[in-house]
């Protein structure tokens, strides 16, 4: 966590990526178990989006984005793991 | 202010003169006391040089507030709801309702303090969650955080955030807290005798393996970590082996012990505040543990810093956010403070509008933190300043000093003793009763110097 954002790192990818508000609180909230629907809920007045469906469009850009560039990945299932 | 106070108050068979305005003390005895009264010393003597400093215009001139509305710090009372039931509780959380504030409340006020933060051009937001028991909003909690940060990054301000919190959650939230928080205020009175009898859960069951298990995840983390005792009768004699165990099992960076303020629950309870003279001579005992390990040990009405017409948020413009959205200039209910004929609301926040501030309200809170009759005499007024201005020194309260005073009174001389090397007078002075109360209830610490070239003769 740092001032203006989060930074996360995957040692065993060597690579880190600086995460900027709203962002940095979407990771936040995602990282401590809250469902999507609630992370939309919160978001809205954490980002000040303007309605529900902006916020839900937010975050899931943000997941999108995240699962795209290997920091996230859908657990199968059956798979047990963080 | 006519002209700068100095104090000069009795220490065995001493006199402490000091001048807080002028951040000067000196230990003199009776004869150089007498000396300075009647400017009656040698030229380039220590005590004309004494003389001198304390003549000199001051460094520090305490004032109300003036000007427009200018706020530095924001607090938010997510509800006033708790989790626990202490015996003491003040703050209505053992019968409060768990309603929580409305979210977009509280992002109306970050917002708005945000904007006013960076008109004034300050750099950092100050934020701290109050209750009840903050945690039990948790959610909120986390709104009110991100939202800050969010604004902060936007604005370039520094956010720093703290919460006074009894601790009773569970390792995921301490773990959230000592990451995203800058100092937590966690109230834990002790060892399970005192904590369980002072704080019990809801039903009457234990919290201590709860908060000693937070106290252990927030030590691990960068938080700043305060652990906050009630001081009762039944622990008094024990603050030295409380502080040394607090340090050893959580290593705090702060200690704070507090007195414990009787009233109508704490009688229920038959619980009973400290004497004020253990207070003081076992918090100095206390003290000394704690320096020897490094750790700060405070009490909120000697806390050190330039001085002060007020020891809490009342005077200073505070926004303090209730959970209905009223703004107040104090952490304490409505009904604490209309009974003492005071009215702390500042203004409202208004979903779409923002806050709104009523100027007439802001000035007369300002106002209310000073001309305290039961201050005039005493030495401490610039620093512990009247205490609580609602249940302390409110409006056609006494004038004679109360348990409060008393113990205030010493520990501030012992503290000013130790800085200035003393430590010897404020051994003999702990182990002195008589000594104690001379200090403690000398009533009228204030003296004029004389004007040199007015008299002539003694050497000092």
């Amino acid at each position: 966590m740092e001032t203006f954002g989060i930074l996360i790192v995957d040692p065993a990818r060597g690579a880190c990526c600086s995460l900027p508000y709203p962002a940095a609180a979407v990771w936040d909230l995602l990282s401590r178990g809250h469902s999507t629907s609630k992370i939309t809920t919160m978001m809205q007045y954490i980002g000040g989006f303007p309605d529900a469906g902006t916020a839900e469009s937010y975050v899931a850009d943000c997941l999108l984005t995240w699962a795209n560039a290997g920091w996230l990945r859908r657990f199968e299932e059956g798979e047990v793991g963080v | 202010m006519e002209k700068p106070p100095i104090f000069a108050i009795p220490i065995l068979d001493q006199w402490l003169v000091h001048s807080p305005l002028h951040e000067v003390t000196a230990l003199v005895n009776s004869s150089a006391l007498a000396c300075l009264r009647t400017a009656s010393f040698e030229k380039e003597s220590t005590l004309a040089e004494l003389h001198a400093e304390l003549s000199a215009a001051p460094i520090h001139l305490p004032q109300v507030k003036q000007g427009p509305f200018d706020p530095k710090f924001l607090a938010i009372i997510t509800t006033r709801g708790c989790n626990i039931n202490c015996v003491y509780c003040d703050f209505g959380g053992p019968t409060s309702a768990r309603v929580h504030m409305n979210p977009a409340l509280a992002v109306e006020a970050i917002d708005w303090m945000a904007q006013r933060l960076v008109e004034r051009g300050r750099t950092e937001f100050f934020l701290h969650f109050f209750g009840g028991e903050p945690f039990i909003s948790g959610e909120l909690v986390e709104i009110v955080v991100h939202r800050t940060r969010a604004m902060c990054a936007r604005y370039g301000l520094k956010p720093v955030i703290d919460v006074s919190t009894n601790g009773v959650f569970n390792e995921s939230r301490a773990n959230w807290v000592g990451h995203y928080f800058d100092s937590v205020v966690l109230s834990f009175d002790g060892p399970p005798e005192f904590q369980n009898r002072n704080r019990p859960a809801n039903g009457g069951g234990s919290t201590f393996e709860a908060v000693s298990r937070t106290a252990e995840r927030l030590s691990q983390t960068p938080v700043e970590l305060c652990l906050r005792v009630c001081v009762t009768g039944e622990s008094v004699q024990r603050m030295e082996e409380i502080t040394t165990w607090l340090v050893d099992a959580y290593h705090p960076a702060v200690i704070n012990f507090e007195p414990l303020t009787e009233n109508d629950l704490t009688s229920c309870s038959d619980l009973h505040g400290a004497d004020p003279y253990d207070f003081a001579r076992y918090w100095m005992a206390a003290k000394r543990a704690a320096d020897r390990c490094g750790v700060r040990l405070v009490y909120s009405a000697t806390e050190p810093g330039a001085p002060r017409l007020s020891s809490c948020p009342v005077g200073s413009d505070a926004v303090i956010i209730s959970p209905d959205g009223h703004v107040n200039g104090c952490y304490l209910q409505p009904q604490d403070w209309l009974k003492h004929g005071m009215n702390m609301e500042l203004g409202r926040v208004t979903l779409g509008a923002g806050l709104e501030i009523d100027s007439y309200q802001v000035e007369q809170v300002r106002k209310l933190i000073t001309d305290k009759p039961r201050c005039r005499g005493c030495f401490c007024q610039f620093s512990c300043s009247g205490g609580c201005h609602v249940s302390n020194t409110y409006n056609g309260c006494s004038d004679d000093y109360v348990a409060f005073c008393l113990q205030t009174r010493i520990i501030t001389a012992c503290l000013l003793l130790e800085e200035m090397g003393c430590s010897q007078f404020v051994d003999a002075l702990l182990a002195d009763q008589t000594a104690m109360q001379r200090l403690a209830t000398h009533s009228w610490d204030p003296v004029d110097l004389g004007t040199p070239g007015a008299a002539k003769g003694l050497a000092a």
